[in-house]
């Protein structure tokens, strides 16, 4: 009887890895923060390259109240030079990743 | 308010040179800020909150002297607890980075409340994961595995407890702590996202291990269950 039909066509079913990567911009409000809803509520999401941008507002650059002083891990002051050192050697793209580690 | 105000003035006073560790035995002041004293820690007002509170901690050990938990404890040190990314900032601005530092070290984070140890409540069920990184590393990876915890990217509910930095004689290793070790969604998903966030080469080995078997073992990265 339904001779007549074409057989419909198989398709594996889509597995996570088969879809796109979501786009930078789902779901954002304005300063990179993603609010999404999982099963256990809102969770509050920062990509990197927000994060990074953070670090230069002047209310991160002043020293913590607190800070305890242990020599040779804590500094009471920035040092200007490294810290762009820190921001260019962190590059995610960097070649510097494809070497054997 | 006046017991907080009491805290204050107790704080103050508080954060002396670190004495030697080796000095420290038993007995005398523990001057290492582990008697949990929980003045709230909150975001100030125009800064970006964090998923979690989180600690910073340290800890360092002459090799010679053999490790056991009470020795490990009196070794570790809190150094302060985040719960905005500027607070964050302004801790990991003022920590030397890890590559640059000497001895048997190591730099933890954590979320707040969870002692980097494996006895704690929250690791006795739980294990880790270990990268091995040659000599060079250390920063970078630091840094990016402790974006992409605060930044809330492995997805795994309130899993992840924290992550470890331990500078070695000649390699350095990144360990990340989940809850339940015998939770495979878990912790593979754990292992993906380190893939991807740290942008690990492909053929790069990752070991796992349950904190059970360190205590059995009486060892951090040895006898790990290994992963290609």
């Amino acid at each position: 009887m339904s001779s007549s039909c074409e057989a419909s066509s198989t398709c594996p079913i889509p597995s996570r890895s088969s879809w796109p990567p979501l786009p930078d911009s789902y779901g954002q409000t304005p300063g990179g923060t993603l609010f999404s809803t999982t099963p256990g509520g809102t969770r509050i999401i920062y990509d990197r390259k927000f994060l990074l941008e953070c670090r230069n507002s002047p209310i991160a650059r002043t020293p913590p109240c607190c800070l305890p002083h242990i020599p040779g891990v804590t500094r009471p002051s920035l040092q200007p030079a490294e810290q762009e050192d820190d921001s260019k050697d962190l590059a995610v793209d960097d070649n510097q990743f494809m070497m054997d580690i | 308010m006046n017991q907080f105000e009491h805290l204050q003035e107790e704080d103050s006073g508080d954060h002396e040179e670190m004495k030697d560790s080796s000095e420290s035995d038993g007995g005398s002041i523990n001057n290492n800020n582990n008697n949990i004293r929980r003045k709230m820690v909150t975001p100030d007002a125009g800064e970006h909150p964090l998923q979690y509170n989180y600690t910073f901690w340290y800890s360092r050990r002459t090799p010679s002297r053999p490790a056991n938990t009470q020795s490990y404890e009196q070794n570790i040190r809190q150094m302060g607890t985040v719960a905005s990314v500027e607070q964050f900032w302004k801790f990991y601005s003022h920590l030397v980075r890890p590559g640059d530092l000497t001895g048997h070290s190591d730099f933890h984070l954590f979320k707040e409340g969870i002692k980097p140890m494996w006895e704690d409540e929250a690791n006795k069920n739980g294990g880790k994961w270990i990268i091995r990184l040659r000599k060079g590393l250390a920063s970078r990876f630091w840094e990016n595995i402790i974006l992409a915890m605060l930044g809330e990217q492995f997805m795994v509910g309130e899993e992840i407890c924290g992550v470890v930095v331990s500078i070695r004689f000649q390699e350095d290793i990144l360990s990340i702590w989940n809850k339940t070790a015998n939770d495979q969604v878990t912790t593979s998903r754990i292992r993906d996202t380190l893939r991807r966030v740290l942008n690990l080469p492909p053929n790069t080995i990752m070991e796992y291990k349950t904190h059970n078997d360190s205590l059995k073992d009486n060892s951090s990265f040895r006898n790990t269950k290994i992963t290609l």
